[in-house]
Parts: C-alpha cells; structure tokens; sequence
C-alpha cells in the first residue's frame, strides 16, 4: 500500500548535503557546457549560493537534485552573458565564420562524410563517443563553441542566445554552420570513422 | 556557364545546417533537394547532423558522459563548498 503523498510542506532540503551528495553530479555538468574547470567549479559554487538564497521558493515538484540543476542551468547561461558582455561582435572573427578550409577546390566537403553505421539511440550511453566530442568541442573557435552549446546542448532560443552572446542572428547562423562543420569532421575523424575494417 | 540551380556543397550544408533550427524558403529548400539527390557526402552530412542534435537534445538536462572517471572536485574545493553553503545558511 502506498503512503498517501507528501505535503510540498514536507518535503525539505538538506543543504548540508548537497556538495556530497551532488558536488561532483553538478561540476561534471558545468564541464560539459563551459570550457574549463575554474570555469565550472564557479559555476558550482555559484549555483550553491543560489539555491540558499531561494531555498524558500522550492516546491517540491521536482527532486532537489532537479531544482539545482535547473539554477546551474541559469548560471551557465550567465557565464555566457559575462563573458560576452563587454565585447558587443560587430563582425565576426574569421576564425568564427570560416568554412573553407572545410572544402576543397571543387567546393566539394574536403572529407567526404562516410555512412556512420551507429542510431542516435546507441550513442547515448557511449563514453567513447562523448570522450570524443569533448575533444572535439574544445577545439571549436570560442564564440561558435557558444553558441553551439547553448542551442543544440542547452537548447536555449535561438533570439535569447543572440542576446546573450551579443551577436545578430545572421551571425548565430553563420557560427552554427562553422561548428557543425568542424564538429562532424571530428567526430567521423575520432570515432565514426575509426576501426574501419 | 553558370546554371543557377546548382548549388555548391558550402552553400547546401549551410541550408542543411539553417534548417535544423528555423523554417527555410522554398527556393533554398529545392535548390538544396537537387543538390542533395546528386551529392552523396551532403546527404550524409545532413543525417549526421541531425541524429547529432537529437542526442545532443537528449543530454539537456543531464551531465555529458565522458571516459574519464576523475571528474571529481578535489576533497578540499568540496570543503570550501561546504563551508560556503553552512556561511550562508546561519
């Protein structure tokens, strides 16, 4: 027999708790979308502060871990709006927008992509594959890595991410090409491609 | 002569890459099918990067996996986490 549900009233948090309990849940996060460690463990830390000062404001609705989760989410947004704010882009670099060196002199892709012989589904929980792509990720120019982790990753709006990142939305568009472009070359070149018999 | 249907593989993978995120025109979107009929690698590129964003979409909300195990915040960082946590809560 199941007890009847908690009141919201009920259900606390435990602050105490929370570096042990998801410390290092929340700092593996924060590396995933930010480019260093100070960079993350900021992050964290920031996140922390945070959720005390709005502990009152918990429902209850979702787990604790969830909630703090979701004001990580915020600070990394955060993190993008600082780090762009006072450099407004004009023009991109050309290191942001270039995609020729991703073709050859007949405007054909330079590596030709090959079938990759692997679903979405299987990916999912390959540490291979995500081994790769952050290899991969931390190659991409700064600006285009941005942007290419608030939308496809954060899926943030595509207008929000322009705010944030003080660019137009010609610009985002430019940016998404170049990281998928370079992206998709690495990965087929780091892991679809490998072991090829 | 130039034929203006043909589209170049720069010009195709930046429709292909547009339309993951926003509506594209008509026009673009049938210069793109012509291309993509007779361009094998655009049409490769075009599913990879769509199956990619679905399992990118998919980690929305949760860390990305990696092969190293030593993502771990150092014993004294988690300390002064703490300690910043207790500060706050009195």
């Amino acid at each position: 027999m199941n007890n009847p549900r908690k009141k919201t009233s009920e259900v606390k948090l435990a602050p105490e708790q929370w570096v042990e309990k998801y410390g290092n849940y929340l700092y593996h996060f924060a590396l995933g979308r930010l480019r260093n460690t100070t960079d993350a463990q900021n992050a964290v830390q920031e996140t922390f502060l945070a959720a005390i000062k709005a502990r009152s404001s918990y429902s209850g609705k979702s787990t604790e871990r969830t909630w703090l989760i979701g004001i990580l989410k915020h600070k990394i947004i955060d993190h993008f709006r600082k780090t762009y704010r006072e450099k407004p882009v004009s023009a991109l670099n050309f290191e942001d927008q270039d995609t020729d060196q991703f073709f050859d002199k007949s405007d054909h892709l330079r590596n030709s992509p090959q079938q990759w012989h692997i679903t979405p589904e299987k990916l999912l929980e390959n540490k291979e594959f995500w081994s790769a792509f952050a290899l991969c990720k931390e190659k991409l120019p700064d600006l285009a890595c941005a942007a290419f982790t608030l939308k496809e990753i954060e899926q943030i709006d595509t207008k929000e991410i322009c705010n944030t990142l003080k660019i137009s939305a010609s610009n985002f568009w430019v940016l998404m090409h170049r990281a998928r472009l370079q992206l998709r070359e690495c990965l087929e070149k780091n892991f679809f491609g490998r072991d090829k018999s | 002569m130039k034929i203006p249907l043909m589209i170049t593989c720069k010009e195709a993978t930046r429709i292909l890459s547009d339309q993951l995120d926003k509506p594209i025109s008509l026009g673009r979107k049938i210069l793109l099918k012509i291309h993509v009929f007779m361009c094998e690698g655009c049409s490769y590129f075009g599913k990879q990067i769509k199956g990619l964003k679905e399992v990118f979409a998919r980690k929305s909300d949760e860390p990305l996996l990696t092969k190293k195990v030593e993502i771990l915040l150092s014993e004294e960082k988690k300390k002064s986490f703490h300690e910043i946590i207790m500060k706050e809560l009195s």
